[in-house]
Order: structure tokens, then sequence, then C-alpha cells
């Protein structure tokens, strides 16, 4: 059974090179194009990993990884960050939001799918 | 604005009061002289010439006095009155510039938009056209590997090593057995002329079997001449010598016919011996052609399935370096996010702008809230201006963060809280 993944972003173009990469490496991968979508299909079902963007219309990351956290199947559920932000202040809220790393666009395909393999175990 | 404002301001503050007239001095002084004339003419006079002098000097000033309030009431109303032109000139400008710039703004908004739709559109076709390749090329490499029989197709389908190796295997079955009919052609070539020699003997065999027959002939004719001697004692005998001559000539006959025989069974075999040494013959060139042509097959399809194999692995290296590249330009192609997300900041900024130009388009045209005083009026219009500038600056604080931090298209960095 492959594992489940929640890619969300706004940018259609990022959701797409996310789902070749995640696809093309064995995972089930469904999108969302903002934090609500996101938490709607996150309800409905369970995933093994969210990847997120931080800057969506509507509900940002930060609030999505919030949100998730309160939920009871994505306590322990690793919620990784995929944006254009940089700065240290942003990064510390997203770990504060509960998030389980930061990663800064754009991004390898490799580098991505280690970083997914080693926090999904 | 502020120059506008402060002529305003400075109107009350900078007409001049150098324009008094030297025609008001002259009551005074014409009560002057007078007053000093009577005192000279009338010593005793007393103080009325001083207190005339004074009431003179005291009417000239207040003259001069209204005189000064009047014109400085009528300068007053001209510079107000150009203020208030400047003013209104001002605040058309305002419109028309807040108008021009919005306008502005907004094709920049709706060009911006355009260049993020055409990147998208552009991106997303990018995207496809890359995907589509890497699985052009996955699947060619497979297809490549199968070709090399590397991998098999399906079920009791197999690859051209595995067609070539079979074709192989039953041309050696026909060699094989091609070699085994040349020997066994030779081994019944020997045994024919084995055969015909032993009928060479048989011959040779008859040849005394006829002389045989010759010599009981001979003495069957003698037997006969000495019966016939004898006499009527060797009639008898006559008889037994002439049936012993008819044996003789018989078993000469049989023997020729025995010879005949064997003479046709011995061309026959002869025959049989010149078409298996041919057959033999042949078919050991053909065995050694075809051995030959098989080994020559063999390593023909040796080297081809070599260079098919080359060629796959060089494919598969083609196809690895295709998904490296792809992966590349999904890196690369990233960049859409970003310039998306810069124009989207630089829309922010430009709409920042619009709305600080908007503030002091307001404040321009802001009415003092029906104040009559001047004073009110430029003190309501000084907290606006304030108020709006405050606005402008917190429309501009809140557009100084730019979302993308990157300077070029190398990956970002990682980290695992």
């Amino acid at each position: 059974m492959a594992k489940t993944i929640l890619a969300v972003d706004d940018s259609r173009s990022i959701l797409q090179m996310v789902s070749f990469t995640l696809k093309g490496a064995g995972y089930a991968v469904e999108e969302a194009g903002d934090g609500q979508a996101a938490l709607t299909k996150a309800a409905a079902q369970k995933f093994d990993l969210v990847l997120t963007d931080l800057n969506m219309p509507g509900m940002d990351g930060i609030t999505l990884v919030q949100k998730l956290r309160t939920h009871p199947n994505y306590k322990f559920t690793p919620i990784l960050m995929l944006t254009t932000e940089a700065g240290d202040a942003f990064k510390a809220k997203g770990k504060a939001a509960g998030a389980t790393g930061w990663l800064v666009k754009p991004f390898d395909p490799q580098k991505l799918l280690g970083v997914v393999k080693k926090v999904l175990g | 604005m502020k120059k506008t404002t402060d002529s305003k301001f400075s109107s009350g503050r900078t007409f001049s009061t150098a324009g008094a007239s030297l025609p008001l001095l002259l009551p005074p002084l014409v009560v002057t002289v007078a007053g000093c004339a009577s005192a000279l003419a009338w010593p005793g006079s007393g103080v009325w010439p001083v207190l005339g002098t004074a009431a003179g000097w005291g009417v000239s000033g207040l003259l001069l006095w209204r005189r000064r309030q009047k014109n400085a009431v009528q300068r007053w109303q001209a510079i107000d009155s150009q203020v208030m032109q400047l003013t209104d000139r001002t605040e058309e400008l305002f419109r028309y510039l807040s108008q021009q710039f919005t306008s502005e703004f907004s094709h920049i908004e709706q060009e911006n938009r355009q260049v993020q739709d055409i990147l998208a559109d552009a991106i997303d076709k990018l995207i496809n056209s890359f995907t589509g390749l890497e699985k052009n090329a996955g699947q060619q490499q497979e297809l490549a590997l199968s070709l090399a029989g590397r991998r098999r197709l399906g079920d009791g389908q197999q690859g051209l090593e595995g067609f070539l190796k079979q074709i192989t295997d039953v041309l050696q079955t026909f060699v094989q057995a091609a070699q085994q009919n040349s020997r066994v052609t030779r081994e019944l070539m020997e045994r024919v002329q084995r055969t015909n020699s032993d009928f060479q003997d048989v011959l040779q065999m008859l040849t005394e079997v006829r002389k045989i027959a010759d010599q009981t002939n001979l003495l069957a004719i003698n037997a006969a001449v000495e019966a016939a001697r004898a006499g009527q004692a060797g009639r008898g005998f006559a008889v037994v010598a002439e049936e012993v001559r008819n044996l003789s000539v018989r078993s000469n006959k049989f023997s020729e016919r025995i010879e005949e025989s064997v003479e046709r069974i011995a061309q026959a075999l002869r025959q049989a011996q010149t078409g298996m040494e041919k057959l033999a013959e042949e078919g050991t060139a053909a065995t050694q052609d075809a051995q030959q042509r098989m080994d020559g097959l063999l390593g023909q399809t040796q080297t081809f399935n070599s260079q098919v194999a080359q060629t796959a692995d060089s494919l598969g290296h083609l196809s690895e370096e295709v998904g490296h590249q792809v992966r590349s330009a999904v890196t690369s192609l990233q960049f859409q996010d970003l310039t998306t997300q810069v124009l989207g900041h630089v829309t922010q900024r430009v709409q920042t702008l619009g709305a600080v130009l908007e503030q002091l388009a307001d404040l321009a045209l802001a009415e003092s809230n029906g104040a009559n005083d001047a004073a009110e009026g430029c003190r309501q219009r000084l907290e606006a201006f304030q108020v709006g500038l405050e606005r402008a600056s917190h429309l501009i604080e809140q557009a100084q963060h730019s979302p993308v931090s990157q300077k070029s298209l190398a990956e970002g960095d990682i980290e695992l809280f």
C-alpha cells in the first residue's frame, strides 16, 4: 500500500512538479490549492504526510499547520513547509505551529524525495 | 500642496507698510505751520497753537491707520484670491494625476496578470512536455532492454537474444544430422565396395565352373567316342556320355546366366557406389559449408547482440541522463512560482503607491469641514494630512517584505526541526 501525501500550494505548476516527483517514487499524492481545501481533504482521508506552501490566499500555511495539529489524526503526522520564505522569523513561526521541516523553493526533486523518505521513516 | 498652504498662511504677514502716502502728512504739517505762525504773531495766545498742532497730528494718524487697514484688507483679499486659484488648480492637477496614476496602475496590474497567465500557461505545457519526455525515455529504455533479451516481454515471449539462441540450436541440430548422414553414407559405401569385391569372387568362381563344364563336355565327347568303338557293348555308355555332355552344356548356360545376373548386380552396386560417393562428398561439403555459415551466423548474431546490448546500455544511460535533466528542469521551472510571487509583490507595491497617491489626492480635495475660520480650516487640513501620511506609511511598511528572498534558481535550503 503506497504512502499517501497531501500537497498544498496555490501554484498549479508547483503542485504538478511535486506530484510528478512523488508519484514517480511510488507515493499516492492528493492536491489542494489552499489551506481550506487541504483541511477538507485531510478530514476526509488520513494522509501519511502533508507538504504545504506558506503564502496562500485565504488560509496560509502556518494556520493550516496549527489547525491540522488540533486534529486527532494529525497530531504526529509529518508536516513539511515548502515555501519561498527563507527568513528565520518565518521558520520559527512554522516550528512553533508544529511543522516538521522547512524546505525553501526551488526544490530539487531528488532531495525532496530524500526528505520525504526520511520523515516517513 | 505644502507650498500652497504656506502661501496662504503667510499671505497675511507679508504685505508691506511702505506705501504710506505723503499727502496724509500734509494736514498736520499745515496745522503745525499755522500754529507756529500764530504763536509768533500772537505771543500771548497760550496753549491753543500747541493743542491745534497735536489735534492735527492726531487726525492725520487716524486717517493714516484707516488707510493702511483698508490697503491691508485689499491685499489680503487679492492674495487669498490667488491662493484659492492656486488651490483650485492644484486640486485639479491632483485629481488629474490621481486619475492618470489610477489608470496606469490598473494597466500595470492587468499587464502583470497577463505576464503571470502567460508564464503559467507556458510552464504548464513545459512541465507536461518534460514529464512526458521522461516517461517516454523510461519506456524506450524498457523496450531496448527487452529487445536485448535482458527482460522478458511477456508470457511466452522472449527478446532477440532468446530468439537467436533458438535459431542457433535448430541450425546446430541440422548440421549434426547432416554430419551423421555423411558418416552413414560412407559406411554404406564401404559395405558396397566389400559386396562388389565379393561379387568379383563369385564371377571368378563361375569362370572355374565354366572351365569344369567345358572339361566335362570334352570328357563326355571322348567317352562317346570310346563307346562307339566298343560297339553294342558300349551303347549304354554312349547314352551316359551324351547325358553328361548335355549336363555340361546346361551347366555352362547356367553359369552364363549367373554371370550375367552377377554382372548386372555388380554394375548396379558400382552405380550405387558412385552415387553414394557423390552424395558423401556433397554431404561433407554441404555440412562443412553449413557449419561455416552457422559459425559465421553465430558470430554475427553475437556481434549484433552485443551491439544491441551496448545500444540498450547507452539508451539506459541516456534515459538516466534525460531523467537527470528533467529533474534539473523541474527545479528550474519553479521560477514561474517565484516570479509570480515577485510579480504579485510588485503589484502590491504598485497598489500601495496608488493608495498613497489616493491619500494625498484626498488630502488636497479635503474640505475644511465647514469651518469658516481660516486657521481652523488649516488645522483640520493639517490633521487630515497627518492621518493620510500615517496611512500611507503603514501601507508602505506592509509592502516592504518581499515573499521571495532567492536571487537565483539554485535549490533552496532544507531544515528539519
